[in-house]
């Protein structure tokens, strides 16, 4: 094989390249419309804490969709180098963690602004703004906008879901989760004008202080998996932190294949590792053979690398 | 997908999933007869400023010094907006935008610079009168209480009026 002066995407089916692509061509469209989203409310936010909260929010929603362009297009046109012998396919991993970051602070900061706001019992004003020779209540326009901001991130985030299995890729999910904390942002905001207009100052926070906690477990859950996964952690599920079905069986099968060994997982972004200590592999050695789940899944099982048990020297044949 | 008819109480997977367009439809009448029956009830003041100026008939005024004739005209227009007499108390900007901040006095009139620090304690009206050129501009405004959004948009509105301010000011 040729081990230098290829890609890591090269070793994936192409179904997987191809949903890959189709995923890139997604984000590009997430950025497109967040920007029409953060310039559409930069253009009403007044002095509402809330609309500045949810603009900030959504321009922290540019993270995940730029993170995963980034690591898609290293993984695409990365070669493995000298310098990266590797290549580039934990820049996905990364990618997550950094997307977990984001989702995490969102959360956080939509906490911290609600709580302070119904603490310092603030009055959010929510003056009028004259269009057409017409003076009307900026509080119409600012629920227009969050209606308009709702959509997008709402039709995005279901077509990432089935991408995001389909590639095993925890970025594109947390991505997609960071779409329904916006579009959740934005019902909360419609409820929060709406309640403002009714007089009730408090309604807007005490609806964003619900979803945030929403917000905040959903990236904490992020961050442990992420972490998990830059720690060569055992795969985690794309939705939680809990070891993915799909590792315990590979771990199950190899177990059941090598009784005598010690099985080691870990991740590198999309794709499976498995270590084997303590035993030598079969003559002769297939990859192929190993893994448990649908055939169609295999790629994810990129090596299994075997250790010896006493001498601990460097492991034996690799793929 | 969804059918037109209304799906029956054993028809359970296909209300499932009719349920969030139905829930985002009723959502969407609610907000359509807010809108129709709400332009006049929106928004409503917290603190009910209005409500109190117009039933006791009388809005209580702040001023630092002697105002300019276009700041009487936004007073007149306000009186005969909301059929309250102004009672005028004069006092120094800070302890009168307290008072404003504790619902004392209803309204400030006073000369504030471009980047004054108050605009985040009270709710500023549109200028209705410049003096000055370039770095030290004062601008007469209004300023009402924080949050009293239907008090703060009558004044906006007649301040606008007064300074015959064009479009999306």
């Amino acid at each position: 094989m040729n081990a230098l002066a290829d890609t890591h995407v090269d070793h994936l089916p192409a179904d997987i390249r191809e949903t890959l692509k189709s995923a890139e061509r997604l984000e590009w469209w997430n950025i497109f419309w967040t920007i029409t989203i953060v310039v559409a409310m930069g253009l009403v936010l007044g002095q509402s804490q809330t609309m500045k909260t949810a603009w900030i929010e959504d321009t922290l929603g540019l993270v995940p969709p730029i993170a995963f362009l980034i690591a898609a297009r290293m993984e695409r046109r990365g070669k493995r180098s000298r310098k990266f012998p590797f290549g580039f396919e934990r820049v996905n991993g990364l990618g997550f963690f950094l997307a977990a970051v984001a989702l995490a602070a969102t959360g956080a900061l939509l906490l911290w602004d609600s709580a302070m706001t119904l603490i310092a019992a603030e009055h959010a004003t929510v003056g009028s703004i004259r269009i057409f020779g017409r003076d009307i209540w900026l509080g119409w326009l600012m629920v227009a906008v969050q209606i308009y901001a709702m959509i997008p991130p709402m039709i995005i985030g279901r077509k990432e879901l089935p991408l995001a299995e389909k590639l095993a890729d925890k970025l594109l999910h947390t991505d997609a989760l960071m779409n329904k904390a916006n579009w959740m942002t934005g019902a909360a905001g419609v409820a929060g004008i709406i309640g403002l207009g009714l007089g009730w100052w408090w309604a807007d926070s005490v609806a964003a202080a619900f979803i945030s906690f929403d917000i905040l477990h959903d990236g904490m859950k992020a961050i442990r998996s992420s972490t998990a996964e830059l720690v060569d952690g055992t795969p985690r599920a794309l939705a939680s932190a809990e070891i993915a079905e799909e590792a315990e069986a590979l771990e199950a099968a190899l177990k059941a294949r090598y009784p005598d060994a010690t099985i080691r997982l870990r991740e590198t972004g999309r794709l499976i590792r498995a270590e084997v200590h303590g035993c030598l592999p079969d003559e002769p050695f297939d990859v192929n053979g190993h893994w448990p789940g649908k055939a169609e899944r295999n790629w994810r099982l990129a090596q299994i690398a075997f250790v010896p048990a006493a001498t601990q020297s460097p492991p034996s044949p690799e793929e | 997908m969804a059918s037109r008819r209304i799906p029956l109480m054993n028809d359970a997977p296909a209300a499932r999933t009719i349920a969030p367009w139905r829930s985002a439809k009723i959502a969407l009448a609610a907000l359509a007869a807010l809108h129709v029956a709400g332009c006049d009830h929106f928004p409503q003041d917290p603190g009910s400023t209005l409500e109190t100026i117009r039933d006791q008939g009388v809005v209580r005024v702040g001023i630092e010094r002697p105002v300019p004739p276009e700041a009487a005209r936004l007073l007149q227009r306000i009186e005969r907006a909301t059929g309250a007499e102004a009672r005028i108390s004069q006092g120094g900007v800070e302890p009168l935008l307290a008072q404003l901040d504790a619902g004392e006095i209803d309204l400030l009139i006073a000369p504030f610079g471009k980047q004054t620090p108050w605009a985040t304690k009270a709710a500023l009206s549109p200028p209705v009168r410049v003096e000055g050129q370039g770095e030290d501009v004062t601008e007469w405004r209004a300023a009402m209480r924080s949050g009293e959004n239907r008090w703060i948009m009558l004044v906006e509105t007649e301040a606008r009026r007064v300074s015959g301010a064009p479009d999306a000011s």
